[in-house]
């Protein structure tokens, strides 16, 4: 590291790269953008296809807010670059309702209360559906567990277990 | 976050060749630790070479009772992988206890293979 930062000093003028052409499915609309290289994930949702739902919180990938689903998986994508994901279907909070119905997990969330100030919430639905793609939670104690990633500042953490827990038993 | 270069890769031979061709340049697979500390200014790669396309996937048994891991298994994968979960359950239960299900190739961004340069 400190070599790296020898070979690198602050001052050094370098090239900026050109911005990239990527291609992402957003909530299941193919859209195109054109983005820096070190354009994060949460920063193309957000500033460049105003999917303001998405939540930066920490920025780090401890918080949580900023889960979203790539190719259904769940991740921080605030620790991912955009044009990493070049070709992938991404589902957003936005994405998550059809048909002007709820998703059970947002109708569910209603139900149990399961927030205060709703900052970490799009993150946490995004986590939950996620937790019920893979399978591998049944208790409340695996749901807590594997929902280690979302944290809750309010501290609405029994309220967003029983919320998973009834989406979970409806789907 | 400081610039950067970002370049994918087709093959093994091309990240060989593209990472000897620079310094400077790092390797990307997961990148939840590296984007991390790029953020943090402790790591300045002048280029991030992707090689999470790469077919490095498999876990396959060899023939002497061991297990080859694909560096880019993605944790939760490798962790509930029957055949890591029954003949390696402590392996299985760090894994999943070192990161959460969002964390890289998450434990599911982060590669298992980085997971593993972690836990020993």
């Amino acid at each position: 590291m400190a070599q790296t930062r020898a070979a690198r000093p602050m001052t050094e003028v370098t090239p900026v790269p050109e911005k990239l052409a990527l291609s992402l499915i957003v909530n299941g609309v193919e859209t195109k953008l054109r983005v820096a290289p070190w354009t994060t994930l949460l920063d193309a949702l957000r500033d460049h296809l105003a999917l303001t739902g998405t939540k930066k919180g920490c920025d780090h990938g401890q918080c949580g807010a900023c889960t979203v689903l790539v190719d259904g998986r769940r991740i921080n994508s605030c620790l991912t670059l955009a044009v990493m994901k070049d070709g992938a279907k991404v589902t957003t909070i936005e994405g998550l309702a059809a048909n002007g119905a709820l998703h059970p997990l947002q109708q569910a969330f209603i139900d149990h209360d399961a927030f205060q100030c709703g900052y970490c919430t799009p993150g946490q639905i995004c986590s939950a559906a996620g937790l019920i793609a893979e399978g591998k939670a049944k208790t409340p104690e695996e749901i807590r567990e594997l929902m280690s990633g979302n944290i809750c500042r309010c501290g609405a953490y029994p309220n967003i277990v029983a919320a998973i827990q009834q989406a979970m038993e409806r789907s | 976050m400081i610039n950067f270069q970002y370049s994918r890769v087709a093959d093994v031979a091309d990240a060989v060749r593209q990472i000897a061709a620079d310094p400077e340049a790092k390797f990307i697979a997961g990148g939840t630790n590296l984007i991390d500390l790029m953020k943090e200014d402790v790591e300045r790669p002048s280029r991030l070479i992707d090689i999470s396309r790469l077919p490095l996937k498999s876990v396959e048994e060899t023939a002497d009772g061991g297990v080859r891991i694909g560096a880019l298994v993605p944790n939760s994968d490798l962790a509930y992988q029957p055949l890591i979960a029954e003949r390696y359950p402590m392996l299985a239960s760090a894994i999943l206890a070192g990161a959460s299900a969002q964390h890289g190739l998450d434990r599911r961004q982060p590669s298992a293979a980085h997971a593993l340069l972690l836990l020993l």
